[in-house]
């Protein structure tokens, strides 16, 4: 592992950051598909149900954050519960 | 002689399994890292915010304010006030730097604070979603693949939002920001990060053709992209 990609990690202090790492997982993974609802929900409401046109950005958006954020959050899970097997 | 192997063994044991475990954290602190860069999409929420006196005093005062915390908070930690052992996901080259989180944060609020809607947005989707898929690109298939796909998908975040304007001004618009996102992103600087540079650089070429598309006969879409929500109540 070369040093650009290599984390600063301390024996010590691993279970310190592990618990950082826990604790903001749920904000890390439900917050944006919240927040990709509400573009979605923005979509649907004002320019699906009127055919506003002008409101397909509020889709994209809503679908790349979600599609994106799910992309990354399922190795990040899979990440996690590895690592709670292995403690 | 028995006591010794077993003092031995035991010994091989804990080496053993301290370097599983410091394995399975980098590996944690990798996905860490990616999940941290694709939330930063939320901030995308900034737009659609109700346009109310007192929520836009709020939009033009909380992200400076959470900006100033996190560069006080690396202030801190590059003093020594703070270990650097509380940052989870941090790199070995940002012990003595300013972290990539701090770059991340002010990259996103000079785009938030840009009155073009549609130069920004792309921008942070670049920062966002296409760093972090770059860097898996690159960890997995190599740099030069990393820099083609990459390219293209900068290029497809310019393209969506770009879509429904001039289609002269979309395909030069995704070219170019697509070019300086993935140039932002290649660059490598000590004292300035590519978190920075893949959404401030491609903006920069943007604002230029903006500034100049009147003289290029192309119709610019308007500066505001999002329509804000309305007030629920």
């Amino acid at each position: 592992m070369n040093d650009s990609i290599e984390y600063m990690k301390k024996e010590k202090s691993i279970r310190k950051m592990i618990r950082t790492e826990i604790l903001f997982a749920p904000i890390l993974i439900i917050f944006p598909l919240i927040i990709g609802i509400i573009f979605i929900y923005e979509w649907y409401t004002r320019g699906f149900l009127t055919a506003d046109s002008s409101f397909n950005i509020d889709l994209i958006l809503g679908a790349s954050i979600i599609i994106g954020n799910i992309f990354f959050d399922v190795p990040f899970i899979k990440s996690l519960i590895e690592h709670s097997k292995n403690k | 002689m028995n006591k010794v192997k077993k003092k031995f063994e035991d010994t091989k044991r804990i080496i053993k399994n301290t370097k599983e475990k410091i394995n399975s954290l980098d590996f944690d602190a990798h996905w860490y890292r990616r999940v941290f860069h694709a939330f930063g999409a939320c901030f995308l929420i900034y737009y659609l915010l109700p346009d109310v006196d007192w929520i836009n005093i709020l939009k033009l005062v909380i992200p400076p304010i959470l900006v100033v915390i996190a560069i006080s908070i690396e202030i801190l930690r590059l003093t020594g006030k703070i270990s650097s052992n509380h940052f989870f996901g941090l790199r070995m080259y940002e012990k003595n730097r300013v972290g990539s989180y701090v770059f991340f944060a002010v990259g996103i609020l000079i785009l938030l604070m840009l009155p073009w809607q549609a130069i920004a947005i792309p921008c942070i989707l670049c920062a966002c979603l296409g760093d972090p898929i770059i860097g898996e690109i690159r960890i997995r298939f190599g740099k030069s693949y990393s820099y083609i796909l990459g390219f293209l998908i900068c290029t497809l975040f310019f393209m969506v939002v770009w879509h429904a304007f001039d289609s002269r001004l979309v395909l030069l618009i995704s070219v170019v920001g697509g070019l300086g996102a993935i140039i932002g992103e290649s660059k490598q600087f000590w004292w300035i990060d590519d978190d920075f540079m893949i959404q401030i650089l491609p903006a920069i070429l943007l604002i230029v053709i903006w500034l100049s598309a009147s003289h290029l006969g192309l119709n610019l879409p308007p500066d505001q992209i999002i329509t804000p929500a309305k007030m629920p109540w």
